[in-house]
């Protein structure tokens, strides 16, 4: 069979149409969530106050807790620790846990204000510049905002079936298996191990 | 909608939308809604499925439209979401169960009177890996250049032009009708 004809073949076989009824919950579903603020950010983002305090102590007892214990290991058992610490995050907040991004020590913890997806495969992404150490946690599939030096931009990261990963912003996508520089730092990036 | 409504030029409804205004984003869904269901059907071939996708894609635009800039066409950026869609299910589907898969593509064709023609094209496209079906879904039914394609699925061109290769030489042996597997 010639391109010619294969193409005219493709070109005739119609798909279904979608249902009125999945069309009509569709756009419900999609003006829910273009009504609701995207995230809340502990560092100054949207939110009730009151909202906010009633979970920031807590918070920062947990994490303070994981993030000593983590430091007291490394390799494979700091790989557990970061699971466990993103495991408890969404037990605490389920379905809401966007990213937590730790930078020079300081962790900043991107939640939902209410459940969105369920989590799937939990990540972790290094970045590296200098003596500058960026580490975030984050789920596949989930989009979250990071300042790389002056730029801050909105990536997306993706599981990939093989266990590797994939980051991607508007223009660009690297492979965490390549190694690559991005906006000026090295990115690593592994799936995290279940408990 | 009114006539005016028709006419808005893309970046302008984009632009509105992001700034909160629920009836232009309505007015990109109505535009984009069908070629992503259509796109989304092509590569799952189950109904249900590419109900599914259009509406996490639409959720995750809504979601992400702060983030686009219009460096990428607003239907590129759609692909790109759904292909993002379509390959956390298939790798959901990996990790469930592969066969479950098999039986929802059979299930597609027992479950509606489609014409003959439909079910052998069908059937031809579903002997293809997802990826392969997602390269003809852009370059051969919504018309995307390679390097578009190449964009949309976040691979080498070349990636794309292989796949195309290889999935028009299966498709041309199952639809000629000597087969290939």
């Amino acid at each position: 069979m010639n391109d010619e004809t294969l193409r005219r073949e493709l070109r005739g076989w119609v798909s279904p149409s979608p249902s009125p009824v999945a069309r009509g919950r569709a756009l419900h579903r999609a003006l829910v969530a273009l009504n609701q603020a995207p995230s809340v950010e502990t560092d100054g983002g949207r939110g009730s106050l009151a909202w906010r305090f009633g979970y920031a102590v807590t918070i920062l007892v947990v994490i303070a807790a994981v993030l000593f214990w983590r430091h007291s290991k490394s390799g494979d058992e700091n790989l557990a620790a970061d699971r466990e610490m993103i495991q408890q995050m969404d037990k605490l907040f389920p379905g809401q846990v966007d990213a937590i991004i730790e930078k020079d020590g300081k962790i900043d913890l991107t939640i939902a204000q209410t459940p969105v997806v369920g989590p799937d495969q939990p990540l972790l992404l290094v970045f590296r510049h200098g003596n500058e150490t960026i580490r975030v946690l984050s789920y596949s599939g989930h989009q979250l905002w990071l300042s790389l030096g002056r730029q801050r931009d909105c990536f997306e990261i993706l599981a990939t079936p093989t266990g590797g990963v994939i980051l991607e912003n508007e223009k660009q996508v690297w492979l965490a298996s390549d190694h690559p520089v991005v906006e000026g730092y090295r990115m690593q990036a592994c799936a995290l191990p279940a408990l | 909608m009114n006539l005016d409504e028709k006419d808005t030029p893309e970046t302008q409804l984009v632009s509105s939308a992001q700034s909160g205004d629920t009836r232009s984003f309505e007015l990109l869904f109505d535009r984009y809604y069908d070629m992503i269901h259509t796109f989304a059907y092509r590569v799952c071939l189950v109904e249900t499925e590419a109900d599914d996708i259009a509406q996490e894609t639409f959720i995750r635009a809504a979601r992400g439209l702060q983030g686009f800039r219009g460096t990428a066409s607003f239907k590129n950026w759609l692909h790109r979401i759904a292909h993002h869609v379509l390959t956390d299910s298939f790798r959901r589907k990996v990790r469930r169960d592969a066969g479950q898969t098999e039986i929802a593509v059979a299930a597609e064709l027992e479950s509606q009177a489609r014409p003959a023609d439909f079910v052998r094209v069908h059937e031809a496209l579903s002997k293809l890996s997802p990826e392969w079906r997602e390269a003809i879904a852009l370059v051969y039914f919504d018309d995307l250049s390679h390097a578009e394609a190449a964009r949309v699925l976040g691979c080498a061109e070349t990636t794309v032009s292989w796949r195309i290769f290889r999935a028009k030489r299966t498709l041309g042996k199952m639809l000629a009708g000597t087969g290939d597997t």
